[in-house]
């Protein structure tokens, strides 16, 4: 409601608009120090700075374009010039479908047919003259905005003009963020300077601060509170995967706010977005804070012309109709939306489960208050009553539901939800009593205060202006907030600021993927399983830029061959590829290294090389993986002996093999090649390896020749029937068993035919370990009976940036394998009895 | 306020506001966005507003613009009658 002109409220003075921008400039500082949002944001925030100033100081009537310059400008800025002309091109051309003039049934045929030329293009992945970037931002303005659009105009007296169609789909944070809230034209229109310019530009800047703290926090979570769901198996870390699932959501909300703030901040004074909803009261409650711009589009779309339609057949009948109707469109329109930003389809049975439960919730919470009716009180509750006493209950039950809908919600698979809930075994109950018992509470303290029905403090009047941002305050606690938050985490800068702040600050600082998002990346390597959550912003922003034609699975290539041994996967011998653009070729022998004959010359010391990937260098040639690198470096020193002779290394490396299934190599191939030292390449979580290849033997009815392994095996029961998500999970405690097993094994019989058995750690490139994980690991390879070496900080001064080969790709890029093979070289020539009898003649 | 605003601030007061102070309750106090109003409640006001004054509401009227306020569903009610 407006209380005076727009004109009129958006005046400012000269002292609230330094303090505004001078909060806008802290603000810019926050958002680039923690790259906030994404870097694109940054830029937008720094153009931000100097566009308020100037749309605060213009004339009332020039700002509307002002904002709608500074929009395209920033669209030109992120996405460059020619995806920037293209965007603006095609959103135009559907504006200018909506407003063509046929009846509102031919636009909307055109439109169709618009968007499925679109949905073509990007589903074929045909070539477009726009970058790849630009596709979900193009989505992101038409997907929705569009139907707000038609609908407005197609019920509205007046037509709008074209300054205000334009600034409405050109609004300008959406360029940084494919996820943005449905923003309403009606709205957007009857908000700009509802209120006075300083009450909402505050009110814009409050939101921002709001954005960037949760955005702060949702890396704490992601960072150090998740936990993968393998690691599930009692109540307690049962119930901390629910809620930390849960609260994974400030991601979005964060995000949300930060977008809202934005708009504020140009005089569009629209409603806030995810209000305190971790304290909703019930599932209603809930749906009316989260999302409120997805609600309020639900409810203009489909829940009131819905229940119009349908209103015949009784209120209630009509009401559940609607709301089902709601639910069922909001799970097709998130798999619509997904498909438009992510261009695959989203179509997943927990997907549907939950937006069936929250349908079936809501529905059975509607009927609730329309029995008991829902109380709203004007004035403030005092602290302790009854009443709210009952809603402190209700909203621990409320939370604790939605984030076990939640957790489901964001899994993987409902098969790995339900194994996660039977693994927590009977003690899982006691969760689902917390819920009930809170709930009888509620409703009992209901009984008790004679107050059947939630309460709601409403804001009218007075209390509106009293509780909203407005003054000097406001500002100052944000900014002094900011300076507490950034000498905490501002270690380089700040001395005093003790090490393990100064360690969790610099996790923080980046998006970094976590132990969970990690282990589903490398699972994508070598099993078709990246599931790009939409709760994770790592994995989406590692993988967003990755090329449809990326093949992250070698055993998708011609040069990996599947045999029916326990292995499972080889190399083929004599074989070419490009393999994530890089030349890859195998010998003979089917290793990948150049050719070297069966029998070892007696002047020369034979090596052979047990490793992963990483060992085997997915993502750089032949001649960049450090171990020919390691070898020149070996020959170019040795004295005496032909060089090319002197040092033979032989990669035995495979993608993703385990140490069961080096101990087989070493049996059945490595062995006739008499090699005089075995160097076998452990990583950090060597274990999962053998997890996946456990799995993979079960479910392919692949014979285990381990005695001890088969044992554990059978104990289980585990057989082809299985899920590969079962079998993991009932092996997972026994895989460091089996781990160090093997890994005895191996080092005994490398021993036993004569041979130097050496263990190197090596760090990802993505994680490192700390010293005392790298020395943990060293040490059960000690007990098992390897020599050691610790690489754990051969990258250390290197960010993951400077050595993975891409973006979405963590392997070990050509730096990172020069690194190696200069520290390997290093390392022998220091302990030359780490290759054995021939080391001696290691030179410098 | 007229005769047409005070049933309706009657209406919301007896379903909505039970036991509040009326004079809160004024002709420009936000219904929607101060929370009064969620879809429900939405609902029943628009059930109410086409029997009792006997008009017919479209499903694009239940916005801000149209009941946001007592003063608005007045005008929206004397445009219909």
């Amino acid at each position: 409601m407006l209380t005076q002109p727009p004109q009129v409220n958006a005046a400012i003075t000269g002292r609230q608009l330094a303090i505004r921008t001078f909060q806008l400039v802290v603000l810019v500082y926050l958002v680039r120090y923690f790259e906030i949002g994404s870097p694109q944001f940054g830029t937008i925030m720094l153009l931000a700075v100097p566009a308020f100033l100037i749309n605060a100081l213009l004339p009332f009537r020039y700002r509307l374009e002002w904002f709608l310059t500074v929009s395209l400008i920033g669209i030109v800025l992120v996405l460059g010039p020619v995806s920037a002309i293209w965007l603006i091109a095609i959103v135009t051309a559907f504006i200018a479908i909506c407003h063509l003039p046929v009846p509102l049934g031919s636009r909307i045929t055109i439109l169709l047919a618009a968007g499925a030329a679109l949905f073509f293009f990007r589903l074929r992945g045909w070539g477009v003259p726009w970058s790849e970037t630009a596709w979900p931002i193009i989505a992101s303005i038409l997907m929705f905005r569009v139907i707000v659009y038609l609908y407005d105009l197609h019920h509205e007296k007046t037509r709008p003009s074209a300054r205000w169609s334009l600034s409405y789909f050109f609004l300008l944070p959406n360029v940084c963020f494919p996820l943005f809230p449905v923003v309403d034209f009606k709205k957007f229109r009857q908000t700009y300077y509802s209120e006075p310019a300083p009450v909402v530009y505050g009110r814009g800047m409050s939101w921002i601060f709001r954005g960037v703290y949760q955005l702060i926090l949702y890396r704490i979570v992601y960072q150090f509170v998740v936990i993968p769901p393998e690691e599930v198996f009692n109540a307690a870390q049962l119930l901390h995967f629910i809620v930390s699932s849960y609260l994974l959501y400030l991601r979005v909300s964060g995000l949300f706010h930060l977008i809202v703030g934005v708009l504020l901040l140009f005089g569009f004074n629209l409603p806030e977005t995810h209000k305190k909803y971790y304290l909703a009261s019930s599932f209603n409650d809930f749906w009316r804070r989260i999302n409120i711009y997805w609600k309020d589009f639900m409810m203009k779309i489909f829940y009131y012309p819905i229940y119009f339609k349908v209103k015949g057949l009784g209120a209630t009948p009509a009401l559940i109709i609607a709301t089902v109707a709601v639910f069922f469109a909001t799970w097709l329109l998130h798999a619509y939306q997904w498909f438009w930003l992510r261009g695959t389809f989203l179509f997943e049975l927990h997907d549907l489960l939950f937006w069936s439960v929250l349908g079936v919730l809501v529905v059975l919470n509607s009927l609730r208050e329309i029995k008991y009716g829902r109380v709203r009180s004007i004035g403030r509750q005092p602290l302790l009553s009854s009443g709210r006493l009952s809603n402190v209950c209700r909203v621990a039950s409320t939370f604790l539901t939605i984030s076990i809908l939640w957790s489901m919600w964001s899994s993987d698979s409902l098969e790995q939800w339900l194994l996660m809930w039977k693994s927590a075994g009977g003690q899982a109950v006691l969760i689902v009593i917390a819920v009930l018992v809170f709930y009888a509470l509620a409703n009992w303290g209901d009984k008790r205060s004679e107050k059947v029905s939630t309460k709601v403090r409403t804001l009218v009047g007075r209390d509106v202006a009293a509780a909203e941002p407005g003054g000097i305050r406001l500002g100052s606690g944000l900014i002094a907030g900011s300076l507490v938050v950034l000498v905490f985490m501002s270690r380089p800068e700040i001395p005093w600021v003790p090490d393990a702040y100064a360690d969790i600050a610099r996790q923080l600082r980046t998006v970094q993927l976590n132990r969970r998002d990690q282990a589903r990346m490398e699972r994508g390597y070598y099993e078709h399983l990246l599931n790009v959550n939409r709760h994770s912003e790592g994995l989406w922003t590692a993988v967003e830029k990755k090329p449809a034609d990326w093949i992250d699975n070698l055993n998708d290539t011609e040069i990996a061959v599947r045999v029916p041994r326990f292995l499972i996967t080889e190399l083929a011998s004599d074989k070419e590829i490009q393999f994530k653009g890089a030349q890859l070729k195998t010998n003979r022998w089917g290793m990948r290294d150049r050719d070297y004959p069966i029998a070892k010359s007696k002047d020369s010391t034979r090596v052979a090389l047990f490793g992963t990937s990483h060992t085997l260098g997915s993502g750089v040639s032949n001649a960049q993986v450090f171990e020919h690198l390691l070898e020149q470096r070996l020959n170019a020193g040795a004295a005496g002996a032909t060089p090319s002779s002197a040092y033979e290394i032989l990669n035995f490396s495979m993608v993703a093999y385990s140490a069961l299934q080096h101990l087989y190599l070493l049996d059945h191939k490595v062995r006739e090649f008499r090699p005089d030292a075995i160097v076998y390449f452990a990583l950090e979580d060597d274990e999962r390896f053998i997890l996946r290849h456990l799995s993979l033997a079960i479910r392919n009815g692949i014979e285990i020749p381990y005695q001890p392994v088969l044992a554990i095996v059978n104990l289980l029961g585990l057989d082809a029937s299985h899920s590969d998500e079962e079998i993991r999970r009932k092996l997972a405690p026994y895989a460091a068993g089996i781990q160090a097993w093997a890994e005895r094994e191996l080092a005994a019989n490398i021993r036993g035919m004569g041979a130097t058995a050496l263990c190197v750690f090596l760090p990802k490139v993505q994680s490192r370990p700390d010293q005392a994980t790298a020395e943990t690991r060293q040490r059960i390879a000690r007990e098992a009976g390897f020599h050691t070496l610790d690489l754990h900080d051969v990258y250390d001064g290197y960010s993951r940036q400077e050595l993975q080969i891409k973006p979405w790709d963590d392997h070990p890029n050509e730096l990172a394998h020069s690194l190696i093979a200069e520290r390997l070289h290093q390392e022998l020539v220091d302990r030359p009895q780490l290759l054995g009898k021939s080391s001696s003649r290691i030179a410098r | 306020m007229g005769p047409v605003g005070q049933s309706v601030k009657d209406f919301i007061l007896d379903e909505f506001l039970r036991g509040e102070d009326p004079d809160e309750l004024t002709a420009s106090t936000p219904l929607i966005s101060s929370g009064i109003l969620d879809s429900l409640a939405t609902l029943k006001l628009s059930q109410f507003l086409e029997q009792h004054f006997d008009i017919q509401m479209a499903a694009h009227e239940l916005d801000e613009e149209h009941i946001g306020t007592i003063a608005a569903i007045e005008q929206l009610i004397a445009s219909k009658q």
